[in-house]
């Protein structure tokens, strides 16, 4: 298997990076019409609806917004946490989670609302403790323990969405409508999140995640707390023997990263679904990941993954409504994007040559 | 699984649901200790038996033949293994990043996969299972004989399956090559042993072996529910690993903790308990962690795991 | 191919006109010749960087060369990897053992070996065979053990033994006595004639004059990358040899003032520590080191230095004793604690401990201090908010003209830096804000000699500044030039504590072996 031989470059330039990454923008929709027009569809069809459904028209433009919010959070935590080495997967059940703290805060105030000003803020303010909870036990298994956060995050996960489900059934579920529908009752006007663009869905939640993602990208670069989240994930031992605490940079990345991803969930319930339901756990953890990556783990290189993303998301619906094609072939572009990504991101980093 | 009451007949069922439910873990399990024991740990694993499913239920149910359905499985597996080695070896990406791609990737493959052949997901499309095989005069034995000693061909495939990965590990050249690449690559480069094939082999056969246990899942469940058929078990086959300390016996066996787990969801339901439904769904996962907490302390992994070999200079 | 039958005048190996060169501009092996006669001892020679070890690895095959030619026994060859080596009958033996310590010695051995029982292991016949060459070369080592139940002079046997079952006719061997007490060296010198006798040829890679003089017959030196010359050992002495090695005079080191006792900073008492496999690697140790003095600890690597730098540092908790810096009591305390106190670390492992390659030299350098003032923003003095860059520039550009560190800019990658300049970085980041205690460990090993010099005379003058320096170092020559006190450990214990009077290596060598001791059982 020795045909050619890939050995680490030793001065990767900035720019490279940003060339191959916005190389790995283009290709990727690409390949996702090429895999259209050997499934037999017409791609330039699909072309057109994908530029509708993204850029082309106000809602599908909106719909990018939309979609890309909550994305941004959770990919923003993410791409703290892996800077660190903290491989946190489980942004889905943390999103979840802090979901359902929102929820459990709204319903306590259903019949007797508090101003917007109030409800807004508490709310959000319970989405990021759920979502640093949810964190926090992976964190100290890693911190304290060394065990393998991929598989404890993952876990944690699993455990949401079975809490997720029992509660939309159960103590959360609407009860006052007919039937048993598996949804919690529609939280009430003023804790929607307050619309910037009239006649779409797109609320506040897109400048606070913009916002964030520039705090993040001082905390990261700037503060004690990215310097030493940095460290930690370039060399944890030289870190430890300079007197830093792993065990605490561990928990801080694994936590924020946590709140961050409770704090999407919040926000995709008060600005999109405005109840708890079992769509809550649509799989964006998981895209997030992949959002991260592709954002370079840089919380400004993320506003523009995220968006991107967001636009695939809203366009593959269109084209999908356009083609007739069923909802997993997003599922499938997103597994071969994050392939894609990294085998092109190989062609900044390494240098191939003929053994 | 209708038998509520504890006689011999009930346990007799509920040994043979246990191990039913615990093959597909346990092959993907001993797949697992061999590209672990290489020095690749490989979490896409999930992904790996997602295909595994996919392709035996499709083969299943367009052609009938149950085996051909386990050797695609086994071929995806193994195709997939190839990406995520190749990825991960001779590109030498973090091997965490890899396995979550080879992840993703079997979660998006096989979902596409099925609504592609078979139109909306979460349809009731049923496959029939794999005959019982009874072993003449120790299917006699009371309880045990019905269970242990009547299962099916891929369920007596496990257990052979074990005792070749004990051998094959221990006392074959190729076993030795595996250790040493796994403690000390450096060491075995420079006796020759090209630690680059070594692992490739040993990711293949990880992946082909988690194809198989993807499935038997299929063909052992009957459905195929798209994304949730395998719902965490190849994460919980990695999480056995640990738990086993890297040894294939200690892996496979401790995968049946976890069949009996999953049984716990279904028995209580049709049993009818104060404890909710979706309670018990929690089950294997809590127990998982709980589990890597308590052997947290005692375990120590191949040396090489998880870092890319890199022989220094031209 | 040119002819089937090996030449029997040729000579063992012939090395023409190899050239490697590095990326990053290092040209490791500039056109050297070199020649190894069958049958002889060749010692290879050279500094630190010289390029002896660039050289054999080619030889090897573990590495290309880009210009050159080998010629084994007369016959051309080209090595795409050991494994091409191997068959041509080279053994080499490396400084950094290359053996699976949780397998058997017999599983080490047959490793890469075709089995004669097809696809399972033949461990019986291999054991055999291992036992007779072992007793047939005096290279004693049960087949049976596993390798990290193995002391380090059993280690290296197995290692020959490796080379001797693929019937290796040459063996390299590079720096093999770096591991071994004096007393074992004289053992190994022994099997190496013995194995001379029976017709193997051996290279023997050493910086070690003595040695060379002791048993080699011929020697070749290396300097920056060229060879200086060959020549019969029994016309050279230690001190052309080393004239041929070094091309600059050497700057004596500055004379250290004689100071009375001073105040105590650093006091060990009856220290124990475990290693990472539970055994009791520091048997109750205690020492005292003053202001303004060296305390060098000698020994060979393994007897418990590591696990009494770590317990000193905060990098691993004693089981029972004390440790107190200026009379703060500081046993089982963080590194940040510990640093805290005035302790500064110089680790032997500068890429890996003491530095962060991905992070670039000002990065490095406010490691220890970046979410304190002046180098972060304070919020009422309590509260780090904005690191500030200004700061920090101005540290690094100051670090970098006051210690000399050769870097492209302020921001160069830590990773991109030599091994001298690395160690310039360390020093400046652990030697500024004057360091009440610096533990330093292995300060000079793998720097060129202006590196080497450089590093020495801050040592001393730190410890003329009044710092308190405990000193661990394989580099006995070093050691004694350097230290005022010397500690010897052997097997987790002091077993003496020299006084200058009384440094010598004879001396030092006994009490690394255990052959002798000075003070009583802990």
């Amino acid at each position: 298997m020795v045909w050619f031989k890939v050995t680490p470059r030793l001065e990767v330039s900035r720019r490279s990076i940003l060339i191959v990454t916005v190389l790995a923008y283009i290709v990727s929709p690409l390949v996702v019409l090429a895999v259209l027009a050997a499934a037999g569809k017409n791609p330039l069809v699909a072309l057109d609806a994908l530029y509708r459904g993204t850029i082309g028209t106000t809602a599908g433009f909106a719909e990018s917004i939309v979609q890309g919010t909550p994305l941004m959070l959770l990919a923003l935590g993410l791409a703290i946490a892996y800077r660190g080495k903290v491989w946190n997967i489980g942004a889905e059940g943390q999103q979840v989670f802090g979901a359902i703290m929102v929820t459990w805060f709204v319903l306590l105030f259903l019949k007797d609302p508090l101003p917007a000003y109030v409800m807004i803020p508490v709310a959000l303010l319970f989405s990021l403790l759920g979502g640093a909870l949810w964190a926090a036990i992976p964190a100290v298994m890693k911190s304290r323990l060394g065990i393998n956060e991929v598989i404890t995050t993952i876990m944690m996960t699993y455990v949401a969405v079975q809490a997720l489900n029992w509660l939309v059934r159960g103590p959360f579920q609407d009860k006052t409508i007919p039937g048993s529908y598996p949804e919690s009752p529609v939280f009430p006007p003023q804790t929607a999140l307050p619309i910037i663009v009239p006649y779409t869905s797109v609320t506040i939640g897109i400048i606070i995640s913009v916002v964030l993602c520039f705090i993040g990208y001082y905390i990261l670069f700037k503060t004690p707390l990215g310097y030493s989240i940095r460290a930690v994930g370039f060399n944890p031992s030289a870190a430890k023997t300079s007197g830093i605490s792993v065990v605490r940079v561990v928990n801080s990345a694994m936590i924020l990263s946590g709140a961050l991803a409770g704090l999407g969930g919040g926000v995709y319930i008060l600005g999109v679904t405005h109840s708890l339901l079992p769509e809550q756990a649509s799989g964006i953890g998981y895209t997030a990941v992949v959002v991260s990556l592709l954002g370079n783990l840089h919380p400004l290189g993320v506003i523009f993954s995220s968006l991107f993303f967001g636009g695939l998301m809203s366009g593959m619906s269109s084209v999908e409504r356009a083609l007739q094609i069923p909802r997993t072939l997003s599922l499938l572009s997103q597994g071969i994007i994050i392939v894609l990504i990294l085998i092109i991101q190989v062609l900044a980093r390494y240098e191939i040559k003929r053994a | 699984m209708m038998a509520m009451v504890l006689d011999a007949a009930s346990i007799s069922e509920l040994i043979a649901a246990i191990i039913s439910l615990s093959v597909p873990m346990a092959f993907a399990a001993l797949g697992e200790v061999i590209s672990e024991r290489a020095g690749v740990i490989n979490l896409g694993t999930e992904g790996v038996m997602l295909v595994g499913a996919i392709s035996a239920f499709y083969i299943s149910f367009f052609f009938g033949s149950d085996l051909a359905g386990v050797l695609l499985g086994a071929a995806g597996g193994a195709l997939l293994g190839l990406v995520m080695a190749f990825i991960s070896i001779s590109l030498k990406q973090d091997q965490i990043l890899s396995g979550l791609g080879i992840y993703f990737l079997g979660v998006g493959l096989s979902g596409f996969l099925y609504e592609a052949s078979f139109g909306q997901v979460g349809s009731t499309i049923r496959i029939t299972g794999l005959p019982q095989l009874p072993i003449p005069i120790l299917s006699q034995i009371p309880v045990i004989g019905d269970s242990i000693f009547s299962q099916d061909i891929i369920e007596y495939l496990a257990f052979v399956t074990l005792i070749l990965v004990i051998i094959v590990v221990g006392r074959t050249t190729f076993g030795l090559n595996i250790r040493a690449v796994g403690e000390n690559p450096s060491a075995a480069d420079t006796l020759g042993v090209s630690v680059t094939k070594i692992r490739y082999a040993a990711v293949i056969i990880g992946a082909t072996l988690a194809g198989i246990g993807g499935a038997y899942l299929a063909l052992s469940s009957h459905a195929f529910q798209a994304e949730n058929i395998t719902a965490g078990r190849g994460f919980i086959a990695v999480a056995m690993v640990y738990f086993g300390k890297w040894r294939p016996a200690r892996a496979f066996f401790g995968t049946f903790l976890f069949g009996a787990a999953y049984l716990l969801g279904a028995f209580f339901q049709v049993v009818g308990s104060i404890i909710p439904y979706y309670f018990l769904l929690m089950v294997p996962y809590v127990l998982t962690l709980v589990v890597l907490v308590g052997i947290a302390r005692g375990a120590r992994p191949p040396s090489a795991l998880g870092v890319p070999y890199n022989r220094e200079g031209g | 191919m040119s002819t089937d039958m090996p030449n029997p005048d040729a000579p063992a190996i012939a090395m023409h006109g190899i050239t490697k060169k590095f990326p990053g501009g290092v040209t490791a092996n500039d056109k050297v010749d070199f020649e190894l006669r069958t049958g002889e001892i060749h010692g290879l020679l050279g500094e630190n960087g010289a390029g002896k070890t660039t050289l054999m690895n080619i030889l090897y095959g573990l590495y290309q060369p880009d210009g050159g030619t080998i010629h084994v026994f007369g016959q051309p060859a080209t090595f795409r990897s050991p494994a091409d080596a191997i068959k041509m009958g080279i053994g080499m033996v490396h400084q950094h053992f290359k053996l699976v310590s949780d397998m058997t010695v017999t599983e080490n051995v047959i490793l890469g070996l075709k089995s004669q029982k097809g696809i399972l292991t033949d461990l019986a016949p291999a054991e055999a065979r291992i036992s007779t060459l072992a007793e047939q070369h005096g290279l004693q080592v049960d087949p049976r053990s596993q390798v990290w139940q193995l002391a380090v002079g059993q280690r290296q046997r197995v290692e020959i033994l490796k080379a001797l079952y693929r019937d290796a006719k040459i063996l390299i061997l590079d720096e093999p006595t770096s591991v071994l007490a004096p007393s074992e060296v004289k053992d190994f010198f022994k099997s190496l004639r013995g194995l001379r006798e029976s017709g193997i040829s051996i290279v023997l890679i050493t910086h070690k004059l003595d040695e060379v003089m002791d048993v080699t017959d011929r020697a070749t030196v290396l300097r920056k990358g060229r060879k200086v010359a060959t020549q019969p050992t029994s016309s050279v002495n230690q001190e052309k040899l080393a004239h041929m090695m070094i091309d600059e005079a050497i700057p004596p080191v500055t004379d250290k003032a004689k100071t009375a006792p001073q105040e105590l900073i650093l006091r060990v008492t009856n220290l124990r520590v475990f290693d990472d496999r539970g055994i009791e690697a520091l048997k109750g140790a205690s020492f005292e080191v003053r202001k303004g003095e060296i305390l060098g600890i000698a020994g060979v690597s393994g007897n418990g230095q590591r696990e009494l730098v770590e317990a000193l540092v905060g990098l691993r908790k004693p089981s029972s004793g004390s440790i107190a810096v200026t009379n703060t009591d500081i046993t089982g305390k963080t590194p940040r604690n510990i640093i805290d106190l005035g302790v500064a670390y110089v680790p032997e492992n500068r890429t890996e401990d003491g530095s962060i390659a991905d992070f670039g030299l000002d990065e490095n350098l406010i490691l220890k201090d970046f979410d304190r003032a002046p180098i972060c923003g304070m919020l009422a003095s309590r509260v780090p908010t904005l690191l500030n860059s200004k700061e920090i520039a101005g540290r690094a550009e100051r670090a970098i003209s006051q210690f000399g560190i050769r870097a492209t800019g302020v921001s160069a990658k830590a990773g991109s830096l030599s091994g001298g300049n690395l160690q310039r970085l360390v020093l400046a980041r652990e030697l500024s804000g004057s360091p009440k205690l610096i533990v330093v460990s292995q300060p000079t090993r793998g720097l060129d000699v202006a590196a080497t010099e450089y590093v020495r005379s801050l040592l001393i003058q730190q410890r003329n500044r009044g710092a308190a320096i405990l000193l661990v170092d394989e580099d006995l020559g070093e050691l004694i030039t350097l230290s005022d006190r010397i500690a010897v450990m052997y097997k987790g214990e002091i077993v003496g504590l020299l006084q200058p009077q009384q440094f010598s290596s004879e001396e030092i060598g006994l009490l690394m072996t255990g052959a002798k001791r000075l003070t009583s059982a802990a």
